[in-house]
């Protein structure tokens, strides 16, 4: 098990995705995995950086790694901030043209698509966002 | 210096501390505003191509093609600039072509949808015989 926390802020954003990613090539994930990795990481702490801590500039993030089966990654985000489930946020509609398309939602629903299994958790007054990737052969 | 182009080259680059994270290029075509984008388009340095391309659309530049052949990586916030200034260039009878998507990049934008939405072509070459 891996874990970092930090401050909910963007200017960490790099040390995020370099802890998550760094672990995941150390277990074998490949450059067009390590990327989607990154990718669904930064959605989730952005959307943490950008709403969980709206009075408390001293927020944190706290990120806990580790292997399933030799072969899956599982990542846990954990934010003490306001409650939030990120899953019951509705899909945008992808098929809407430029002028009906809407900016938001799309951080949550890349997750879901790209990540095997996505979870979430309201716990000890933390939010929890779980996420599952098996290491492609 | 090929006649009838005039060439504009001014490139802005984000640096973190690991280094040089994104770098945009500007150049004008007769037919269209041209926009090299090459590192990563993320929370962070989206702000900068929110920028650049604002400043185009602010002299008039109604047709921007931008080259992603450099573009390694892009986030939400990425799509989400891409989209506003879309809707903005749509609002004034212009157009935001893209080029060149590949790997991550190219998932991304069909995983979202934006690859039916939006206008893309595989090369700026190939982008500017379409105008």
């Amino acid at each position: 098990m891996s874990n970092i926390i930090l401050q909910a802020g963007l200017e960490n954003l790099g040390r995020f995705t370099e802890f998550v990613t760094a672990y995941a090539r150390k277990n074998g994930f490949q450059r067009m995995q390590t990327d989607r990795i990154a990718l669904c990481l930064e959605e989730a702490v952005v959307n943490i950086c950008s709403y969980a801590y709206p009075d408390n500039p001293d927020g944190k993030v706290e990120i806990s790694l580790h292997m399933e089966n030799g072969d899956t990654l599982i990542i846990r985000i954990k934010d003490s901030g306001i409650p939030f489930d990120i899953l019951s946020q509705k899909d945008p509609d992808i098929k809407a043209g430029v002028s009906k398309r809407e900016i938001g939602g799309l951080g949550i629903f890349i997750i879901k698509k790209m990540m095997d299994d996505v979870k979430y958790d309201r716990v000890d007054n933390q939010n929890i966002l779980t996420m599952t990737l098996k290491r492609e052969a | 210096m090929i006649a009838g182009k005039e060439w504009i080259i001014n490139s802005y680059t984000e640096k973190s501390g690991m280094g040089v994270k994104m770098e945009i290029e500007h150049r004008k075509d007769v037919k269209a505003d041209i926009m090299t984008v090459k590192g990563r388009m993320d929370a962070i340095t989206t702000a900068e191509f929110d920028k650049k391309i604002e400043e185009i659309i602010q002299q008039k530049g109604n047709t921007i093609i931008v080259d992603f052949s450099g573009l390694d990586y892009i986030s939400s916030a990425g799509l989400r600039s891409i989209l506003s200034a879309s809707k903005k260039l749509k609002g004034k009878g212009g157009t935001i072509i893209l080029t060149a998507l590949k790997d991550v990049v190219r998932d991304v934008f069909e995983i979202s949808g934006f690859s039916s939405i939006l206008t893309i072509h595989e090369s700026v070459e190939k982008a500017l015989v379409e105008i």
